[in-house]
């Protein structure tokens, strides 16, 4: 993976195509592989944890149930020991224990419900005691005996009362003690309970944890210990670090991708704005250079060419005054998208305008460069345009460029139509010409800055790409917009859809508002 | 009787059920019917029961046990005699080797339940000691 993308970013370096893009991306890649294997590992990490709590949890249930039933049945033989201690005392006592002998026995051991005594000496003067009434008639009852040097003593007991006196050793949490570490101490504790023991001992495996059945020794053998150990007491969840590191490096990575999308995005402006400085650069120094090379030919000729006619002196000195003016405008056409663009130097100057008066004005003045050109325009004014709050110069110079844009992009069919005529909202302005037409291809990207259709050889046509451009932002600046329609091969529609003022009136309020610098 | 008016009743449990109790607690068990006493070496029999499978087994007041079931007795006590008796409780045979008058002797002798009437005496004594009840009244 990494070969093949140093082999890209080498080739890339080698082509010089765009090495920017891979070598910004690269420490974006890098940490983001980085955040993944990190991600990666404390996710495993997080599992192996949480398998190791398994196995403490069952190793401790086990290990507390253990503990605890085997220290229950200590308690429960001392029990019985003491028990028999006891009668034992009883009979070094009274050589022959009668009735109150063992009834003082089983008051002495209250977990005791009935006991016989049988003597060897003679079965049949056995003493027989029963302690409390029956309380409810199915408790379970356990036997035992004991031999005396005298008899033998017979007892049933209630385990459950006799449990409840080794309740102690139930409550007692074993602990985990370790002399190899000193001090250490797990912090484990589980919840230990007696179950009646049903065939099932071992372990119990439960939703939140584990739970461990040790069985009692006999008598008490239908009683198990049952230790409950709770994964959560060992840490899960939160504490489990598994969903905070999963969360985390999820976020860290979108950052990561948000990252990399901004700096890629802030990469392609810059490189929109190289090619827009390198397309600058070619078109406007062609451009300015030609006329130039025509003027300064031209001159040249004048001055040392005694021996010319006067028809030739006049056409150099048209074509001199032909290249100034063609440099002039273009000139104008530059400062005046920087301008727009920068939104600084001057605002733009709303005046009431006529929108007649403005488009009789152009052509009257241009009227002898259009012909010289060979070409005819129509004009066609609507009567019931209201003077309008524009700003007569680049308005002008909006319709300029549309008719120089139609005239450039026309071969043989030498024939502009030019319309104003409002509708409700807007006044329009209509130029259209019919021969070239636009390609659906670049129809979207003509009024990008130096764009030039690739159809244009710009031997011929001469330009520098910002014509259009310089409408469409004339246009917005006016709070209105550029329509284009175009066939190739039938000619083109622009249309500026210039928004109407709303009465005579009120205009001065809507210059002021429309004085605004607009967002271009 | 006087003194049982006088005295309230001991056992608070329904007579019936003592007298069950009873049953089930004496029924089943084995006995021999000696009473023992430590003399070591061995155990001295102090008494023997009358009609009971020790004196069918023809052992005899003063006789020395001195083993039981291959068990030695010489130096045991009787509580230990008592724990080699309950192991036999399944087969209900004893081996045993006595010394009778400085001669050893092998006797053999089978448990026996305790007999009814031994059963009955001791539910009539518990019931007139701690029921009230008349004695001599049986089930």
């Amino acid at each position: 993976m990494f070969d093949r993308l140093i082999s890209r970013l080498r080739g890339s370096r080698s082509g010089d195509e765009r090495p920017d893009r891979v070598s910004v991306l690269l420490p974006f890649l890098i940490i983001s592989a980085g955040l993944g294997v990190l991600a990666w590992r404390s996710y495993e990490l997080s599992i192996r944890m949480e398998r190791g709590v398994n196995t403490l949890a069952v190793q401790y249930a086990g290990y507390a149930a253990e503990i605890t039933a085997r220290r229950v049945d200590a308690a429960l033989r001392a029990e019985f020991a003491g028990a028999n201690d006891q009668w034992q005392q009883i009979e070094r006592r009274s050589e022959t224990p009668g009735d109150n002998s063992v009834r003082e026995w089983l008051n002495k051991n209250e977990w005791i419900v009935t006991a016989i005594y049988v003597p060897d000496r003679d079965p049949a003067s056995s003493v027989y005691v029963s302690e409390l009434p029956e309380e409810k008639p199915g408790a379970p009852r356990l036997g035992r005996e004991f031999f005396t040097s005298s008899g033998m003593v017979r007892y049933t007991f209630d385990p459950d009362r006799l449990l409840a006196r080794v309740h102690s050793a139930i409550r007692q949490q074993p602990l985990v003690r370790n002399s190899s570490t000193a001090g250490l101490e797990v912090g484990q504790r589980a919840d230990v309970t007696v179950v009646p023991f049903k065939n099932q001992s071992g372990l119990v495996r439960l939703p939140g944890g584990f739970a461990f059945i040790s069985p009692l020794s006999p008598p008490l053998q239908s009683y198990a210990i049952r230790a409950e150990v709770r994964t959560a007491y060992v840490g899960s969840g939160w504490e489990n670090q598994r969903v905070v590191s999963f969360w985390a490096s999820l976020v860290a990575l979108a950052l990561m991708a948000i990252g990399a999308f901004l700096a890629i995005r802030g990469m392609n402006q810059e490189a929109d704005t190289m090619r827009l400085r390198e397309a600058l650069i070619a078109n406007v120094s062609h451009e300015l250079r030609t006329p130039l090379a025509m003027i300064r030919l031209g001159a040249e000729t004048l001055k040392i060419g005694s021996k010319l006619s006067e028809k030739e002196r006049r056409d150099l000195e048209d074509q001199i005054l032909r290249e100034v003016l063609h440099l002039s405008h273009l000139v104008e056409n530059v400062l005046d998208v920087a301008r727009i663009q920068n939104q600084t130097g001057r605002a733009l100057a709303f005046t009431p305008v006529h929108p007649r008066d403005l488009v009789t004005n152009l052509m009257t003045s241009y009227e002898s460069w259009i012909l010289s050109k060979g070409f005819n325009v129509t004009v066609e004014i609507d009567d019931n345009i209201e003077p309008q709050m524009w700003d007569r110069d680049s308005v002008s110079r909006a319709l300029l460029n549309l008719i120089d844009n139609a005239m450039k992009y026309s071969g043989d069919n030498k024939r502009i139509d030019v319309c104003v005529r409002q509708n409700p909202e807007y006044v329009v302005i209509e130029v259209r010409d019919h021969d070239i037409g636009i390609d659906d291809r670049d129809l979207n990207r003509i009024f990008d800055p130096y764009y030039r259709a690739k159809f244009s050889d710009t031997q011929t046509r001469r330009g520098a790409g910002l014509g259009l451009t310089l409408v469409q932002q004339i246009t917005m600046a006016h709070g209105g917009r550029v329509e284009v329609d175009s066939q190739p091969g039938e000619g083109s529609t622009f249309r500026l859809l210039l928004p109407r003022s709303v009465s005579t009136e009120s205009a001065g309020v809507a210059g002021l508002v429309q004085s605004k610098p607009l967002p271009s | 009787m006087v003194l049982a008016i006088a005295q309230e009743p001991k056992c608070h449990t329904p007579a019936k059920e003592c007298e069950r109790q009873i049953r089930q607690m004496l029924s089943g068990r084995r006995y021999l019917g000696v009473d023992l006493d430590e003399g070591k070496p061995g155990l001295v029999i102090k008494s023997v029961k009358a009609d009971s499978p020790a004196s069918r087994a023809e052992l005899k007041e003063g006789d020395r046990l001195m083993a039981v079931n291959g068990k030695s007795m010489e130096k045991a006590t009787v509580k230990m005699f008592k724990e080699a008796l309950a192991e036999a409780r399944q087969t209900g045979r004893l081996w045993l080797i006595v010394q009778r008058r400085g001669a050893y002797k092998k006797v053999e002798a089978r448990l026996e339940p305790y007999p009814q009437e031994y059963i009955e005496k001791v539910i009539s004594g518990h019931l007139a000691q701690a029921h009230n009840v008349a004695s001599g009244g049986g089930q």
